[in-house]
């Protein structure tokens, strides 16, 4: 038997084994303690048909604009490249590192982190990294951007004929996959990995060999 | 869902027993430690800087709101006239062009979720400055709300970044983004930072210790 204290309302509390797709609740302040989602593998799937959509949903042009005889086709990319060549290049910036950088980041660690683990091998990052890699999540906001997309639809529907490209659907394919990797995110399978790997036990410091 | 106050704090709490957690990794430590075994994360009992970080960036927030919503956050340039839209302006004019569902979105997104985000975190670190032993279920779940609702009052700055670089029609039309943009960014940032900074746990601990204090009184009293 081992403790854990809630990280909401720090109320110690003994663990005890769920099973998959369970979560517990705290019993004083009700905010989820733990899932268990100990399924490294459908991680493993997600992220690599992330890393697949993900050069095409952000180089493949996904909107075209036709207004008054004149046509113009972007891609998530060549529309950041445009505002920084052009006018602001901290707006062009700001969206470059929530759209694309943190999401890509995201994915590559997370792979990097999981396949060892899957494999039962030590991951080569270390443990820090390992920790900002998991915190990441909160900062990557494909999904506010696709609601941003339509909103500029919205405004300009009238003024041009907008017709969407294909990869205006691989960025909605990996909006869908990103949030199923977020659903999904075996977070304290992770640090559990880890901690064997360690040669350390995860839970309450004297109980020894949980596993 | 009541609060049951007494059977509440009848629990003992991580810190009590001499315990904390670590807030990365979910592992529980002695309280005698500085970093974790496992993550190597520093551990506090509570996340550094108390009340007071929260505030700080909730200041920073507010002072910064006025430009976000009063500057333009973009040009538009069409057949030689300019004109300067601001985050409200440009929800009236998806109104008046008839998307009321986009306009609300639009305006729900970018007005009324930072200024939801403001008032709830000063509503938190004021009752938690105070020992309040009100609502300490429904504090936590708007914590956890306010959390959650943070990241989608990015909307507009991504609306204009893409309408920049989509509405380029040579001399018939063009978009510029206008620093007012960059304001209301900073703005939706600073206001995350402060729900991330902010400790649940204080919610707790504050309306405990107010809790306690209360029945003291009321001992101290009965014996009058």
């Amino acid at each position: 038997m081992s403790y854990i204290a809630c990280l909401h309302c720090d109320l110690l509390i003994k663990t005890r084994s769920l099973s998959l797709g369970e979560h517990a609740d705290c019993p004083r302040c009700h905010q989820v303690l733990y899932h268990d989602k100990r399924n490294l593998s459908s991680s493993l799937a997600l992220l690599i048909a992330a890393l697949i959509i993900y050069f095409p949903a952000i180089l493949l042009p996904f909107l075209n604009m036709q207004a008054s005889g004149q046509e113009q086709e972007i891609s998530l990319f060549s529309s950041l490249a445009e505002i920084a060549a052009g006018s602001s290049l901290y707006l062009a910036i700001t969206v470059f590192v929530l759209v694309l950088f943190l999401p890509l980041l995201k994915f590559l660690g997370l792979l990097l982190i999981i396949i060892p683990l899957s494999r039962q091998r030590r991951p080569l990052l270390g443990v820090t990294v390992i920790r900002y890699i998991l915190n990441l999540a909160s900062w990557s906001m494909v999904e506010v951007y696709l609601i941003g997309v339509i909103v500029t639809l919205v405004k300009l529907t009238g003024i041009a004929d907008i017709y969407f490209l294909n990869g205006f659907y691989a960025f909605a394919l990996l909006i869908i996959v990103d949030a199923l990797i977020s659903l999904t995110l075996p977070k304290k399978r992770i640090w559990q990995g880890v901690s064997i790997l360690n040669q350390q036990p995860y839970g309450k410091e004297q109980v020894r060999n949980e596993r | 869902m009541k609060d049951n106050l007494a059977q509440f704090f009848a629990l003992h709490s991580a810190r009590e027993q001499g315990y904390i957690s670590c807030l990365e990794c979910g592992r529980l430590l002695s309280d005698s430690r500085s970093h974790c075994h496992l993550c190597h994360a520093k551990v506090r009992v509570r996340k550094s800087g108390g009340l007071g970080s929260p505030i700080a960036y909730l200041l920073a927030a507010l002072i910064l709101f006025f430009p976000a919503n009063l500057l333009p956050i973009m040009q538009t340039t069409s057949l030689g006239i300019n004109q300067e839209d601001t985050i409200l302006s440009g929800v009236l004019h998806l109104w008046h062009a008839g998307s009321y569902p986009i306009a609300i979105i639009v305006f729900v997104a970018s007005f009324i979720t930072p200024i939801f985000k403001m008032l709830s975190m000063s509503y938190l670190c004021y009752t938690c400055y105070r020992q309040s032993t009100k609502k300490v279920l429904f504090r936590t779940k708007l914590y956890h709300f306010t959390e959650l609702i943070g990241r989608w009052s990015m909307i507009d700055v991504f609306v204009v970044a893409l309408l920049g670089a989509l509405v380029k029609m040579g001399a018939l039309a063009t978009v510029e983004p206008r620093p007012g943009v960059l304001a209301f960014a900073l703005v939706v940032f600073l206001t995350m930072f402060a729900t991330e900074s902010f400790d649940a746990r204080l919610i707790w601990d504050s309306s405990q210790a107010g809790y306690k204090k209360k029945q003291h009184h009321e001992q101290q009293d009965a014996r009058k």
